[in-house]
């Protein structure tokens, strides 16, 4: 299935002190740690022709937008042409379903339009959960959160704003206040009579019980909520040294500094395993003023978006291809400092906290000045202990589905396929170390 | 057989003096056939109304679907988390007290009855009533209340009925319906007292009922918000890199849009006259946008605006909220007549197509780059309905000032209003709004909002909707829209969901 793929390992870039493999986990480490997930979600998809290195094997810099990542070159595997065609065969918004399918690799399920709060249609969500949320299913009652969901300035509807999915358009709700974010992973309770949730499951028991299935379903949602923030409460509660950030900060480039603080300390102290971060929502339309760029962001970041990039190649519209390089790069800045923090945590067995954590950057898009949804910008970073890092592969337009199952495994999920029909595909064994598939 | 249970329970309620003199019949069924939570706006607003309390843990929450009649997806445990926190926070506040002696225990049962009525929107049969006493004599009225705000009976809107069927709704959730309308909120005791005699039954009760409601502040509150997400979406992020924009100015806009809505639709107004109203508030805010000098303290004026301007299309802040950040959009301008007041729906560009070339590279005005669509076949079966109304708008620049050319180039605001069953020429906006004002779609259209809202995600509205149209379109106010939705018969009937 996957004949054909050219594996470039970057042999002569690699960090000093790492073998020619590069990712294998180091030979003094005991016992690996648990692999964690982090997805981190940026808007508006790439600019292809300044994102994808051309010649892996070759001691070139990484193109523009990816340069941050140069400090993390070792840890980094660039998946290039991979393409999202379950949003590609699915109907309405390309912005929408393309996150909708970013993590689910399952088609939207479209109603009749309403009026307009959605734009084609409204959709609010696919129709199988995200394989985030498989991952947390299967680690419930291991850590304090099965998963944390978290964003920086969201904007726009529900259809805009939810990347994870617990099942068929059951949507996530992603904090993006870090003081309520930090509230989550560290909570401060409340002095008051002991919480009543057994009462509270009683009472939706005894509605179930009268209800019909519809309404039975979102009773039940209910009790398995409580139950889930009880199963937190009842653990003894982890602590942090981070300070508690005041509350209601969204000043953007702010909240973004804290919610990647809040995701180093609570993996550091394995308060969860899973964790997602939406930049925005899709099609995001905010103008980033802080961009450091040679002329003004005068405009909002999708409204550039639109210019075809052989247009930007026009000297009158260098102006665009300055901001976007500065925008995109902005947020390629965001990844790199998650990877700083998280390589800065040593554990235990003196390795660090990144090897164990794969962290996925991603868009709802690739190309988006015509809405493309193939060769979307995914990048791992991290996750050396399963992950063959420190390379470029081309996929050759392989469905991403496949993306999500290797991840899967490497979370170690016993029947890593994800998808339907032709996008159900099982993991890629090339992005694998030796013997996680074993 | 819990039927007669609940009849119990009337009688009862109405001998400790909850209810009045005459109990309702038994309801028929006790099969829950429709549920849907509050909307984090509403549990705000119920919790306002109740307590006088704010709602923080959930404001923090991002915003929820504004589309009328979405139904909130199954409740997540971050929100749960959110109702317990809220829950406990505002019964830890909560100052009541039983005004009762301490060894009088119908006087106790009494008061714990009543707050578990208002907050539950329906009474409490006895036998039920024994747990929320336990709690109250152990925990207090505060352990009582934090239950009660985090009780399924409280989060969610709950009709019973016929499985499968239609039938009539019973009076409590009457009530509830009729709150969650006319206020996003819940009941008041007033409106719970009318339910208990089983006077909402009536259509000219409800109708008497829904009038006193609206004449309350909390029904003109309900209107602002729901035209605010309508008209002025995201209106609180609203960006522009023009130097003469600024915060204040946004929320001077959001603030003469409420006081507009409040002047057209206060007493006699309906969309017609949202279309069409010539006068509009303005404050030092506002005054460069429109050309004019008010001093710093003169606040809020009324006046008539010296250009062509008139009615909700022609505010800045409409104008604004549908542009760009650094220009004028003939396309989201477009977008709005054809979702929002045609209530069409409008398919995105599928992928691969390549959008309107810029102006640096084009030249030209923004109207002949945006007529590429028309030459273009892959665009113009979208667009001429799109960027037709849409090109009426380009009189008014980014902050909704008044432009009379742009990059030197006159302006042309003729176009045509296609695709609809009655379409039109115009020659500006104030044609466009005129043809607008009196098209049968867009009462339709705005009739078919407010229905859903009343009854949201209910089958069969057609009827309802036909007759609300037709009010509209002869000039009927949007407030007696709301009086006929309430008395209507369709309004007291559950259609059970599947």
């Amino acid at each position: 299935m996957l004949q054909g793929l050219t594996a470039g390992i970057a042999g002569g870039l690699l960090a000093p002190g790492l073998g020619p493999l590069g990712g294998v986990a180091r030979a003094s480490t005991p016992t690996p740690g648990p692999p964690r997930l982090v997805v981190v979600f940026t808007p508006n998809g790439t600019i292809p022709e300044e994102f994808f290195p051309f010649f892996p094997d070759r001691a070139v810099p990484l193109p523009t937008i990816l340069s941050p990542l140069e400090r993390h070159r070792a840890d980094v595997l660039v998946c290039d042409r991979l393409d999202n065609n379950v949003a590609g065969s699915s109907r309405g918004n390309p912005h929408e379903k393309g996150l909708m399918t970013l993590l689910s690799g399952a088609p939207t399920i479209l109603h009749a339009p309403a009026d307009a709060d959605c734009s084609s249609g409204c959709s609010v969500g696919p129709s199988a959960e995200s394989i985030d949320q498989r991952i947390a299913r299967q680690l419930l009652g291991v850590t304090p959160l099965p998963s944390l969901e978290l964003a920086v300035g969201l904007e726009g509807g529900p259809h805009r704003s939810r990347m994870s999915f617990s099942g068929p358009e059951a949507p996530l709700v992603p904090l993006d206040d870090p003081a309520a974010a930090f509230e989550r992973v560290f909570p401060q309770e409340i002095a008051g009579p002991p919480w009543a949730a057994d009462e509270l499951e009683l009472r939706l028991d005894r509605l179930a019980d009268r209800a019909g299935e519809g309404a039975r379903r979102k009773l039940e949602a209910h009790f398995d909520a409580i139950d889930a923030v009880r199963q937190r409460l009842d653990r003894p509660p982890v602590t942090t040294d981070l300070p508690r950030p005041p509350a209601q900060t969204f000043v953007y480039p702010e909240a973004a500094q804290l919610q990647l603080d809040l995701i180093s300390a609570a993996l550091s102290v394995d308060a969860t395993r899973v964790i997602t971060l939406l930049f925005s929502g899709a099609n995001a339309k905010l103008r980033l003023p802080w961009v450091d760029s040679p002329t003004p962001m005068t405009r909002g970041f999708h409204e550039y978006t639109h210019t075809p990039y052989r247009d930007m190649q026009d000297p009158a519209q260098v102006v665009v291809r300055d901001n976007l390089l500065a925008i995109y790069t902005w947020y390629a800045e965001r990844v790199a400092g998650l990877a700083d923090r998280l390589a800065a945590v040593e554990q235990a067995d003196g390795s660090r906290l990144l090897d164990d954590t794969m962290i996925l950057w991603c868009s709802e898009v690739s190309a988006p000045d015509a809405h493309r949804l193939s060769r979307i910008p995914f990048v791992l970073i991290g996750g050396r202990r399963w992950l063959r890092t420190g390379r470029t592969v081309d996929l050759g337009g392989e469905h991403h589905t496949a993306l999500l199952a290797t991840l899967l495994a490497a979370m170690g999920d016993p029947s890593p396929r994800v998808g339907q029909g032709q996008y159900d595909r099982g993991p890629i064994a090339d992005l694998l170390q030796p013997g996680v598939l074993s | 057989m819990k039927s007669v249970v609940k009849f119990v329970v009337a009688v009862v309620l109405a001998s400790v003096g909850l209810g009045c003199s005459e109990p309702p019949p038994p309801v028929e069924h006790d099969d829950i056939v429709r549920l849907r939570r509050l909307s984090h706006r509403q549990y705000a607003r119920a919790v306002r109304d109740l307590f006088g309390a704010a709602a923080p843990e959930l404001a923090a929450l991002p915003p929820q679907s504004t589309t009328p009649g979405a139904m909130p997806p199954e409740v997540t445990a971050v929100e749960v988390d959110a109702y317990r926190r809220a829950a406990r926070r505002i019964a830890a506040e909560y100052p009541g007290r039983a005004p009762c002696d301490a060894d009088d225990l119908a006087c106790h049962e009494q008061f714990v009855a009543q707050l578990v009525r208002r907050v539950l929107r329906r009474p409490v049969e006895p036998e039920a009533l024994a747990p929320w006493m336990a709690r109250y004599h152990e925990h207090g009225i505060g352990g009582v209340l934090s239950v009660l705000l985090q009780a399924p009976e409280f989060l969610y809107v709950i009709e019973t009925g016929r499985p499968g069927g239609e039938t009539t709704l019973d009076d409590w959730a009457l009530a509830t319906r009729m709150a969650l309308l006319l206020w996003q909120s819940v009941p008041d005791d007033a409106l719970l007292d009318a339910a208990s005699r089983g006077a909402l039954r009536d259509p000219n009760a409800r109708r008497v009922h829904a009038r006193r409601m609206l004449a309350d502040p909390r029904a003109a509150a309900m209107i602002r918000d729901e035209l605010r997400v309508w008209a002025l979406p995201d209106i609180d992020a609203l960006d522009k890199s023009d130097a003469a924009f600024s915060g204040p100015l946004r929320e001077a806009y959001r603030e003469q849009f409420d006081r507009f809505v409040d002047d057209v639709l206060a007493q006699s107004g309906g969309l017609t006259e949202l279309l069409s109203h010539p006068s509009v508030p303005v404050d030092p805010r506002l005054a460069p946008i429109y050309g004019l000098h008010v001093a710093e303290d003169d606040g809020w004026t009324t006046i008539e605006p010296p250009e062509h301007r008139f009615g909700v299309l022609t505010l800045p802040g409409f104008l604004a909220v549908h542009a760009r950040a650094d220009d004028s959009s003939p396309v989201y301008r477009g977008l709005f007549v054809r979702r929002r007041l045609l209530c069409q729906s409008v398919d995105d560009p599928p992928p691969g197509v390549m959008p309107v070339v810029s102006a640096e590279v084009a030249g030209g005005s923004n109207r002949s780059r945006y007529e590429q669509h028309a030459r273009d076949p892959a665009c113009r079966g979208c667009h001429e309905k799109i960027d037709g109304p849409g090109f009426a708008f380009e009189s008014f620049d980014v902050l909704g000032r008044l432009r009379v050319n742009r990059e030197g180039q006159p302006l042309d605001t003729s176009g045509q209003l296609l695709g609809t069953e009655r379409d039109a020429d115009f020659v500006d906006l104030a044609g466009l709004a005129g043809a607008l004002a009196e098209h049968p779609e867009v009462h339709r259209c705005w009739a078919r909002g407010w229905a859903q809202r009343a009854l949201p995600g209910s089958p069969g509205l057609g009827p309802l909707v036909d007759t609300l149209a037709e009010q509209s379109l002869s000039g009927g106010s949007l407030r007696d829209m709301l009086v006929e939705i309430v008395g209507s018969e369709r309004f007291a009937r559950v259609v059970a969901e599947p």
